[in-house]
């Protein structure tokens, strides 16, 4: 067991968020197919940090400006995308290269006590935080009756 | 473990395979540009020098979250103090290097040293 599973929280399989679902999708394949395939990405670096009342997720996306950075939920999937700038300096060669510049993309499974509708996000200076609430622990007391 | 789980704990900064920061330089006739991923990286907390041919990128990258009561349930980003010297083939006209920080990336403008550049001799004729 890793340790993301202690937590509920962990990385989805790559395919989770991109690939069409297998069950409902029976049609032909169309044209444009190729087009709905998960193309290059970058996987960001992120550190989890756990807390009683939430879960702070926090990921380098080094070049991305403002408005960039696109947050999506779909069923317990979180999948984060991000867009930088081209990174291309006008007028000169790329004479030596360390890294590549493109989407970053991931997917994390959410565990049942983040609170989907108080998910927030911030991005500064390429990197982005993403405070995920947890909902308050719901104690029902269950009386048992006497025969 | 699935395939996706090891790729990622393999390589963790799959971006920096040659330490951090990871650099890219982009040339013309002119000189260099450097850039460098550096995602949460204050100004105050980065030196540039330059001497010769060589440029030094010196500084640190604190995690505020890092000293935080909470349990780091993942941790691939890296922190801490980090150096790197990178060696162009002519020298800098350091008195013309300028720097900019933006959405955590680095853009140093390195311009060759004029007494440097590949002069153009002309031939005289009869």
């Amino acid at each position: 067991m890793n340790a993301e599973e202690k937590i509920d929280f962990e990385n989805a399989p790559a395919t989770a968020a991109a690939a069409p679902s297998s069950e409902s999708d029976t049609r032909a394949m169309p044209d444009n197919w190729f087009d709905d395939m998960p193309r290059r990405a970058y996987i960001p670096a992120v550190d989890l940090i756990d807390s009683d009342s939430e879960v702070l997720l926090i990921a380098d996306v080094p070049g991305v400006p403002e408005g960039g950075v696109d947050l999506s939920i779909e069923k317990n999937i979180l999948t984060l995308t991000a867009t930088p700038s081209d990174g291309v300096i006008a007028g000169k060669k790329l004479e030596y290269s360390e890294y590549g510049v493109g989407e970053y993309r991931r997917s994390f499974s959410l565990s049942e006590e983040v609170d989907k509708d108080r998910i927030s996000a911030t991005l500064k200076d390429g990197v982005l935080r993403v405070r995920l609430p947890k909902t308050a622990p719901v104690t029902k007391k269950i009386s048992v009756a006497t025969a | 473990m699935d395939l996706f789980d090891r790729f990622v704990h393999a390589n963790p900064l799959p971006n920096s395979g040659a330490g951090f920061p990871a650099f890219n330089i982009w040339t013309d006739e002119d000189g260099a540009v450097l850039t460098s991923e550096l995602p949460g990286v204050a100004i105050a907390d980065l030196d540039i020098t330059v001497t010769g041919r060589r440029i030094t990128l010196k500084g640190s990258r604190a995690l505020p979250e890092a000293g935080a009561k909470f349990e780091r349930a993942r941790r691939e980003r890296p922190e801490g103090s980090f150096e790197r010297t990178f060696q162009l083939p002519y020298a800098i006209e350091s008195g013309r290097v300028h720097a900019k920080l933006a959405d955590g990336i680095l853009e140093v403008v390195l311009p060759r040293a004029e007494n440097d550049k590949p002069r153009k001799v002309s031939i005289n004729g009869k």
